[in-house]
Formats: structure tokens, C-alpha cells, sequence
């Protein structure tokens, strides 16, 4: 089995004049000996009209990122390459370059230099060797050589008058040709493939990051980490994710990547480093962290819940449940503050709720079917229709998912439990920690003038800046529209 | 300008009556020094100091990539009463400018360097030896000098460094002077390089003795010196040949003493031409051709200098030429047609330090760019 080449794409003329350029750059970037006087210049450059014969002779491992095969590779065909340059000619001269300058006999005229023009021509080459392939996507490429591949080349230049130099070019010529078979071109090819390799594309990532860091002009402004990646690349074995999650992720994290001061708070997320200065601002507003009675604040609740959750044991993520009671006073519209599972599962420790305030909510509430018809309803989407359908309060921006029990007022006096009533059109009647007043996406919103609480309602006047974050965080705008935010992301700044 | 070690060497040859104008490497030495001095690289410090009439050291320091240093010590037999301190030393001696060539004696005969004492020969051979060591990179060079007999004079060099091959080398240098001719003889144990360097004179003015009538005899009026030199490197294969000739004269019409030189490679057909003129007792120019035959690549370079006479003179005496001493600095520069580049060079005293600063501006982009720049500031006590 053998492959078929299509050659005749390589006689495109601009391939030819960027092949040949990138040569010239590549052979004159590193230091070239004494001996070779001007730079080098790829004259010519020709890949012949007829295709190199691979053949398959062995397939010896076949998998989804791996391969292993022998193949037979033979060219005889009318390839060639010519390179100009300039010579030194007097050998003394070379000499005196290297020499040592203190005990090197101070040459008067002896080492006079004469530089001569050399063409030198790579032409009449003839393959045959036996190629052993190994491809793994972890390691990237190997290729071996099985024997010499090199059967004949005919170097000739603006030397041949002289047999002499000329038989000396030849078989300096072949040697090195035949090294570079032997060791260049296997180290060459491994260190592209590892390019396309997980580790390996790390790797480049992280010497091209270094080059461009230390180098003072940097010619590529962007980051590696700007590019997209695929967890194909990462873990080949696990499924893929969606790549719209993946990216709105990774803007996500952008946008926090940036020297404003005022950045967007990220949804569903708590700030570790604001916790102190919530606990100190609610201090210092006189609000007693410990007692609950009074209506006391949602966040002072939390923390106390959040407390005991973590001092029972840590594995237990207690669902907070929102005890929707309902109040004779028709005013009052709630929203549906129906508990999320999904904001339970949020990792934070104030998300979670406690397994103690959660059975008295649900024994407070087991008979009341519509909070567990709420509750039942976990879905964002749910509870995103019955906002919708509910009245409208703060519902229009905002859906707001209550992790804590709401302890209403009445089962903090222990009052008797009012009955709900089923029938009746779902009349919420905003609770006095009702989130929603509280967790504004964007602190616009005025709370409802229909909150008649007798409990100080902390309401978004009183709300210091950074405890958006905390209505951000209840907030569980999945589907968040345009208007809603008012200071869209800045443009990332990556401090390269 | 002279480095303060290659000062002491000079000195040396002038304390044993060893011409070093007589050696073919110093043939062009006049246009070399107008066309082609040394720029210093960087900025570097040269401190020296004389312990004895016999001892000396120097410590350098330079900033040439990162910063290195190297501390040298001399040790020479015959005391140098002639090294003064940086305050006072003369600027000729140590700027490399027009060579007026000394007079050339005949050495004298080896019996008049024996000294009896008590029927015993006590005579000691002059010896100097030098060693340095270059801090950062380890390396050492170290220097031999031994005057064999008033004709011959055997000149050790080698170097121990890391990264050169076989990790050293050292070269032995035979030289024997008759005053009317000199040979010297030389083999390097880097490639095995052999060589021979053979120089003749004719205008050789012979004097019954030497040491009584050198004063008296006047410099010459014209000489003219042949030279040539072979090498052979057995290791690599590299042979080297060239050949010199030296006219030295003064004009008959204003009598401003000029030198002409012709050299050439005959095996790179390389030939050069210099004509070096001395104008005044403070202003030299010198102008090469150089061309080859083969490759058709030609160079002009020219190069001028100028001294500047100090302060004090100035006022004292206008009328006189200046006296050596009273020049406190020169100003130096040259250009070549084929590197287009400008190369100045102001050597000068302040106070008790000598400075030499340069650069080296390139002309070939349309705008003028200092390509290098330098100081070094010695000081000696």
C-alpha cells in the first residue's frame, strides 16, 4: 500500500520565494564560523517534479492517539538546492581569529584576508531507506531511520576545477547529509510534533510566554491564555464540555483580570475577601449578630446557620428551604421564593443551609403543599415563569431564589401557623427578608413601597456598596438580560 | 595608550639596549598607529603601582559585558629606573604615535657583558616575567623575557584558558639582532604553527662603539629596511607568507621626517601601500591603500593626530616649540572608504590620571550612529 503526492502544489511561485527565504533567515541566525565570510544565500530551490514512493510495509499498533508503522521511502527524482556565500582563503587568517591574541605571533601581512565567492549545488539525490513511524499524542512523533538512507548526491561548485576541494566538499557533504538524517531530522520532527501534544503545547506555550516576557519588544501582544482551549486537549478521555459554558466561563474569569477597580461581581460566586469587612459593617451598623428576633439580617442568619452546618460536619450540603407564609394582607405579593437546589450545590459555605433551621422550616411547612409545590420547583426556570407570573415587583429583573428559611416573623413569635390557602391564587406576600428587595442585581431597583414590615426591612438604601455582592450572590440570573447590568465587564487588561 | 605592563616591557627593551624597531612586526607600526590605534571597549579602570625598581603590579577593572577585572604582577632583573608615576610621565611615551626610528648600533660584544668578581662570573642574564590573571573566566597569560647575549633574546608567551583548544598554548619566540639584520625564529604549540621572520637594513650607520658614541650620533637621515615572514601551521595546513620594505627620510625641503611602506601577500595577492608624514612637532597624517589583486577589493584609509600642548606652556612660551613635557593630550582619528566608519580617540592627563576615551561612529546609514564608545582612566604611583 503506498501513498500518492500530489507534487505539482509545490510549484506554486510563492512557495518557492517564502521557502527560500525562510531558509536564508534560518541558515544565517546563528554564528557561523570563521570561515565563511558573507552570509548565506539560498540561490535556488527546487523540489523536482516527481513525488518521493512511500509504501506501508508493517502497521504494528493502531489506536485512537496512538500509531506505530514501518514504511519504505525511495526518491530519485530532480530535486535541488544551490546556496551561495563567500569563502575565506587564506587559512592563516581563520587562524588568527581563533587564535589567542597574547601568545599568537603578531602577523604582519600573512593573515590578510581574501574572501571568494562560493555557489555550492545539491543535486541528484537519491533516497532509499526504511522508516520506522511512532505516534503518540502524549509523546508526539518519533521517526527512525532503519538504515542510511542516503544512496548518492552530486555536490558540485565553483570549486570542481580544483579535484582536489572539490572530492573534499563531496564527502563532507555526504557525511553531514548523512548525520542529519541519522540525528537531526528525528530531533526536528519530535520537537514539532510536540506541539500538538498536551504537555508539549504547555510547553511551547510557556518557552514562547518566556521568550516574549524577556524579550523587550514584543511583538505579539496577547497571552496564551487569550486562546481558546479545548478540553480535548487537556484530557482526550473525558467528555467534552459545552464550549458556550467553557467560554462564558472564561470571560467570566477575564473580566476579574483587570486593573479597574470596579469590576462586575460574578453571579453565584462569594468574595473570601469580603467576609470580613461584612462582618464588620454589620457590627458597626448596631445590628446584633446573635439575636434573630427582630428581623434580623439574612446575612447575620446565614452566618449563624452556615456556622452550625460546619460544626456538625463539613460533608453535608443542608438545602435551605423558603418557607413561603402566607399573610392576610393581600398587599404583599411575593415573589416565588422557592429554593434552589442549584444554589445549594454552589460550593460556598453560605450557600449552604442547615439541616435544623430546614426541618423546622419544613415542618413549619408540611402542611403548607404550596411550599412544597415551591419547593418542588427547583428549577431556575420555574421559578423564573413564576416571577414572571407573579406580581411584579422586583420580579421584572430579577428572580430571586431565598437559600435560607425566610423565618418570618411569625414563627419567630410562635404564633400559630396561618393556614395557606391552596386555592387562592398564589399571593406571596414579600417576607421581610425577602431576598429579592435585598439581592438587586444592580441596586436600582427601589424596594417595594408595599413592604409594610415591622421589622427593619434592610432595604437597598441601607445597603453599602460591597453587599451587592451578597444580593449578586442570591441572585440566580441565569438568563440575564442585556439591560441588567449596568457596568458591563471592562475590556480585560491582561498584565502580561 | 599603552597599557601600564606593556610600558614596563618597553621599558625593559630600552633598559638593555634591545631595538624593538628592528623587528619585522613593527614595520608599519607608524601608519599602524595613526590608522589604526585601539578604541577602548567599555569602561575600565587601570590602577598600577611600583613596589621596588624591580616589581610592579596592576589591577584593571572593566565593565566589557559584565563586569572583570584582572591583577598582573612584573618581576624584572634589571631594575627600571625610568618608570615614572602617572603625575609625571610623559605623554609620548605611552600614546602610540609617529615612530622616530632610533638610531641602530651594532650590539656589543659578549665579553663586555661579563662581569668577574672574586674569579667568579656574576653577571646575571635580564630576565622580566609577567603573569596575569583574569578573575572572572579563570584564565592566565604569562610572559618570559630573557636576554640571552647582547644578539639574542628568547620571548616566552602563553596563555591557560578554558576555552580555547587543548585548554592553553605557549609560544617561544628566538630573536637574533645584529643591528645590520635580525632573525627570529618562532613555534606555537597552537596547530603547531613554525615561522621565520628575517628583517634587513641598508643606511646602516656602523659605529666603533656603541654605548660611548649614542648620543652623539644624529638620527639617521634616511634608511631603508627589507623584510619578510613564512608560516606554516603543520597542524591545519595553513601556510602564510608576506613581505616589507620600509623607506624612512626626511624631506629634503622642510625636512619633516616621513615614512613610506610597502607590503604584500603574494600568495592572496594582497598588497598595501602607507605614506606617514610628521608636519610639526604636534601633528601627524598617515594615509593606506590597500588592494587586492585577485578580488579587486580596495580600502583608502587615513588617519591624522594631534597634540595638544598644556596649559602652563601656553603662557610661559609661545615662541619656542613646546617642550615633550608640556603636552597634556592628543586627539586622534581615522577613517577607512570601505567600513564607513569614523574611529576618535582623545588621549589626555587631568590631574593625576591618564584618560583615553573614544568611539567609534558609522557613517553607512544615512544618520550618524556612535556605534561604540569607551573609556579607561590609569593611574599609576
Amino acid at each position: 500500500m503506498s501513498f500518492k503526492f500530489n507534487w505539482n502544489s509545490f510549484n506554486d511561485e510563492s512557495f518557492y520565494t517564502r521557502a527560500k527565504k525562510l531558509l536564508t533567515d534560518a541558515l544565517n541566525k546563528s554564528n557561523k564560523p570563521p570561515i565563511i565570510v558573507d552570509k548565506i544565500i539560498v540561490q535556488d530551490l527546487s523540489l523536482g517534479s516527481e513525488a518521493p514512493d512511500l509504501e506501508i510495509l508493517e502497521i504494528g499498533d493502531l489506536a485512537d492517539d496512538r500509531f506505530r508503522g514501518i514504511f519504505k521511502l525511495t526518491y530519485s527524482g530532480n530535486a535541488s538546492i544551490t546556496l551561495a556565500t563567500k569563502v575565506q582563503a587564506n587559512p592563516l587568517n581563520v587562524y588568527a581569529q581563533n587564535a589567542p591574541g597574547f601568545c599568537m605571533p603578531q602577523f604582519l601581512g600573512a593573515s590578510s584576508s581574501l574572501a571568494m565567492p562560493l555557489n555550492l549545488t545539491l543535486s541528484d539525490i537519491v533516497l532509499s531507506g526504511i522508516i520506522i513511524l511512532v505516534f503518540s499524542k502524549a509523546k508526539g512523533l518519533t521517526l527512525v531511520f532503519r538504515n542510511d538512507p542516503l544512496e548518492k548526491i552530486k555536490v558540485s561548485s565553483t570549486f570542481d576545477a580544483l579535484p582536489g576541494i572539490a572530492k573534499f566538499l563531496q564527502v563532507q557533504i555526504e557525511n553531514q547529509i548523512r548525520v542529519l538524517f541519522r540525528e537531526e531530522l528525528p530531533t526536528i520532527l519530535h520537537k514539532l510534533s510536540q506541539k500538538w501534544t498536551p504537555s508539549g503545547s504547555e510547553m511551547s506555550e510557556l518557552m514562547s510566554l518566556k521568550s516574549h516576557t524577556s524579550s523587550p519588544i514584543s511583538t505579539e501582544p496577547s497571552s496564551p491564555r487569550l486562546k481558546p482551549v479545548s478540553l480535548m486537549e487537556i484530557n482526550p478521555d473525558m467528555p467534552e464540555f459545552s464550549p458556550t459554558n467553557m467560554l462564558k466561563l472564561e470571560a467570566l474569569c477575564a473580566s476579574q483580570r483587570t486593573l479597574n477597580l470596579f469590576t462586575p461581581a460574578i453571579p453565584e460566586a462569594v468574595y473570601r475577601s469580603s467576609l470580613e469587612s461584612f462582618e464588620n459593617a454589620r457590627r458597626k451598623n448596631g445590628r446584633d449578630v446573635q439575636s434573630l428576633v427582630g428581623g434580623d439580617d439574612l446575612y447575620d442568619v446565614m452566618r449563624l446557620q452556615t456556622k452550625q452546618a460546619q460544626n456538625r460536619s463539613s460533608n453535608i450540603t443542608p438545602k435551605r428551604r423558603v418557607i413561603k407564609i402566607k399573610r392576610n394582607k393581600a398587599s404583599d405579593s411575593t415573589n416565588s421564593d422557592t429554593p434552589s437546589a442549584e444554589a445549594s450545590a454552589a460550593s460556598t459555605p453560605i450557600s449552604s443551609s442547615t439541616p435544623t433551621s430546614a426541618s423546622t422550616a419544613t415542618s413549619a411547612s408540611s402542611n403548607t403543599t404550596s411550599s412544597t409545590n415551591t419547593s418542588s420547583s427547583l428549577s431556575p426556570s420555574s421559578s423564573n415563569t413564576s416571577s414572571n407570573s407573579s406580581a411584579d415587583l422586583n420580579s421584572s429583573k430579577t428572580t430571586s431564589i431565598a437559600f435560607l428559611p425566610v423565618i418570618d416573623e411569625s414563627l419567630a413569635s410562635t404564633s400559630a401557623i396561618p393556614s395557606l390557602d391552596l386555592k387562592l391564587p398564589r399571593q406571596r406576600r414579600e417576607s421581610i427578608l425577602k431576598p429579592t428587595s435585598i439581592l438587586e442585581q444592580d441596586g436600582k431597583q427601589a424596594p417595594s413601597s408595599k413592604h409594610e414590615h415591622e421589622h427593619v426591612h434592610w432595604t437597598h438604601e441601607n445597603a453599602l456598596p460591597k453587599d451587592k455582592l451578597f444580593k449578586d450572590f442570591f441572585s440566580r440570573n441565569v438568563n440575564i438580560r442585556p439591560d441588567d447590568h449596568t457596568n458591563n465587564p471592562p475590556p480585560p487588561a491582561y498584565v502580561a | 595608550m599603552y597599557g601600564y605592563m606593556d610600558h614596563l616591557c618597553q621599558q625593559f627593551y630600552r633598559c638593555t639596549d634591545w631595538n624593538e624597531d628592528n623587528s619585522y612586526a613593527n614595520v608599519i607600526e607608524t601608519a599602524r598607529n595613526l590608522i589604526d590605534f585601539d578604541i577602548p571597549d567599555g569602561a575600565s579602570l587601570i590602577v598600577s603601582s611600583q613596589s621596588s625598581k624591580n616589581s610592579f603590579t596592576s589591577y584593571t577593572l572593566s565593565n566589557l559585558g559584565m563586569v572583570n577585572g584582572s591583577v598582573a604582577y612584573l618581576y624584572s632583573s634589571r631594575p627600571l629606573t625610568t618608570i615614572e608615576p602617572s603625575r609625571e610621565i610623559p605623554l609620548q611615551e605611552l600614546v602610540s604615535s609617529y615612530r622616530i626610528l632610533k638610531p641602530l648600533n651594532p650590539p656589543p660584544d659578549p665579553i663586555f657583558w661579563q662581569q668577574w668578581h672574586a674569579g667568579v662570573r656574576v653577571d646575571r642574564k635580564d630576565t622580566l616575567l609577567y603573569g596575569r590573571l583574569f578573575l572572572p573566566g579563570n584564565s592566565l597569560e604569562a610572559l618570559l623575557v630573557r636576554r640571552l647575549s647582547p644578539k639574542s633574546q628568547l620571548l616566552v608567551t602563553c596563555v591557560s584558558d578554558n576555552q580555547i583548544k587543548n585548554k592553553g598554548a605557549i609560544t617561544f619566540n628566538l630573536q637574533r639582532d645584529n643591528g645590520k639584520w635580525r632573525n627570529e625564529i618562532i613555534y606555537s604549540t597552537y596547530e603547531s604553527l613554525i615561522g621565520y621572520r628575517g628583517m634587513y637594513n641598508i643606511g646602516f650607520e656602523e659605529s666603533p662603539s656603541s654605548s660611548t658614541n649614542r648620543s652623539k650620533v644624529s638620527p639617521p637621515v634616511s634608511r631603508l629596511a627589507f623584510g619578510l615572514e613564512v608560516f606554516y601551521g603543520i597542524a591545519s595546513k595553513s601556510p602564510g607568507f608576506s613581505t616589507a620594505m620600509r623607506y624612512t627620510t626626511q624631506s629634503a625641503y622642510t625636512g619633516t621626517p616621513l615614512t613610506l611602506t610597502l607590503m604584500s601577500n603574494p600568495l592572496m595577492g594582497h598588497i598595501s601601500a602607507t605614506y606617514a608624514v610628521r608636519t610639526t612637532n604636534a601633528s601627524s597624517f598617515a594615509s593606506r591603500f590597500d588592494f587586492n589583486v585577485y578580488s579587486y577589493i580596495s580600502d583608502l584609509s587615513i588617519g591624522c593626530e594631534i597634540w595638544r600642548k598644556g596649559a602652563i606652556s601656553s603662557a610661559v612660551n609661545s615662541v619656542e616649540p613646546p617642550l615633550p613635557t608640556d603636552f597634556s593630550g592628543v586627539f586622534k582619528a581615522s577613517t577607512s572608504l570601505n567600513s564607513r566608519k569614523l574611529r576618535l580617540l582623545w588621549e589626555g592627563r587631568y590631574k593625576e590620571i591618564l584618560i583615553s576615551t573614544g568611539a567609534g561612529i558609522s557613517l553607512s546609514p544615512r544618520t550618524p550612529l556612535a556605534t561604540s564608545v569607551g573609556i579607561e582612566l590609569q593611574y599609576s604611583s
